[in-house]
């Protein structure tokens, strides 16, 4: 029972926990920017932890999961961007629960 | 000329993925690398990592390490927010987007910032457009809403400016 | 790893794939079901490499880097698709 034993152990479960919870987020939340913070968030943290937590069991292979690691991390928050933007300007598609909306305000004053 | 700092720490960063991927020291394996690192760096101009070489400096050093684990740490309050939320049997609402000021020369840096904002507790970046940023908050902070969203983006925005500026 | 450890890991991945992926099929509108295609992709890269581990196999490394390479291009051309195509 090494240090480095429990750390992976600790590592890989909070990642699928975190994965575990994008998963509800993505079905419980009720419109589609909500199901973004759930999606892009835990699952963005999620990978690192796990991805990071199976290279500490197979050293061999720390240097491959990292880098697609980093890889989720710089192109997760991208899409996300693309989606949200997708989403606000569609008006069949955007959500009307928002209390402030200072997007739709600025888009009038432009026309 | 001018691009050449750019053109070499992007075929460094390439050739440090290429290793990363084959995991072998064989010199043909290495050499391969070191020539499609290099093309792939000059057909891009260097446009993937831009100059890194401006970061060997001490203080832009420090400050970007600085960054990095303030982004983390946000990054952890911001998954620990999002497990006790779902979890709720009612999650907590309070949706809006809110338009602030963002204050950085460098095209790099808003993107950086937008990506941040993306992974950090609550927020997500829906637009940017010129010196302006749309966030959208899960849950409206108490108060006034514009000035905690400003202090949230100058937070990161302040922080990168030691790097950029 | 011992098996109880697995077992967990293999419930808690799968079950945050099922219920993404049961998002997928009954979402309420078209950018819903593509937030949920985002997730479902980036758990099923967990999985694939879940699946590396368990059987020792490395190529399903390679597949996961592939696999999730993709699905980020496969968003994003989704993303562009409902945002009005190419204006």
């Amino acid at each position: 029972m090494s240090f480095t034993f429990i750390l992976a152990h600790v590592l890989t479960g909070l990642g699928a926990l975190f994965l575990f919870a994008s998963g509800v987020g993505v079905f419980r939340m009720p419109d589609v920017f909500n199901k973004m913070h759930a999606g892009t968030k835990a699952t963005t943290l999620g990978s690192i932890l796990f991805l990071s937590g199976l290279g500490l069991f197979e050293p061999s292979w720390l240097p491959k999961l990292l880098l697609v690691a980093v890889f989720i991390v710089l192109t997760n928050p991208v899409s996300s961007h693309a989606l949200a933007r997708a989403a606000h300007n569609d008006a069949s598609e955007k959500p009307d629960n928002l209390v402030i909306d200072d997007l739709e305000e600025s888009k009038g004053e432009e026309q | 000329m001018k691009r050449a700092p750019a053109v070499v720490s992007t075929s460094v960063i390439l050739m440090g993925i290429w290793l990363s991927l084959t995991l072998s020291t064989d010199i043909q394996e290495i050499v391969l690398g070191v020539v499609v690192s290099v093309i792939a760096a000059i057909a891009t101009n260097g446009a993937l990592t831009g100059n890194l070489f401006r970061l060997l400096k001490p203080r832009k050093f420090i400050a970007a390490i600085s960054y990095i684990f303030y982004f983390l740490g946000q990054m952890i309050k911001a998954n620990i927010d999002v497990l006790f939320r779902v979890f709720r049997p009612v999650i907590p609402l309070n949706p809006g987007i809110v338009k602030v000021n963002l204050n950085l020369k460098s095209e790099r840096a808003k993107v950086i910032v937008a990506n941040s904002i993306t992974l950090t507790p609550g927020t997500i970046t829906i637009d940017i457009a010129g010196d302006h940023i749309f966030v959208h908050w899960i849950f409206l902070p108490d108060g006034d809403v514009h000035a905690e969203t400003q202090s949230m983006v100058d937070g990161f925005a302040g922080r990168l400016e030691k790097i950029f500026e | 790893m011992s098996n109880t450890f697995m077992v967990i890991l293999f419930v808690l991945i799968g079950g945050g794939l099922f219920l993404a992926f049961l998002r997928l099929i009954l979402g309420t509108k078209a950018t819903d079901r593509a937030v949920a295609l985002d997730t479902t992709t980036l758990i099923t890269t967990g999985f694939l490499v879940l699946v590396a581990f368990l059987q020792g196999r490395s190529m399903l490394l390679d597949v996961a880097l592939v696999y999730s390479v993709l699905s980020f291009l496969g968003v994003l051309a989704v993303a562009r698709y409902l945002d009005g195509g190419l204006r």
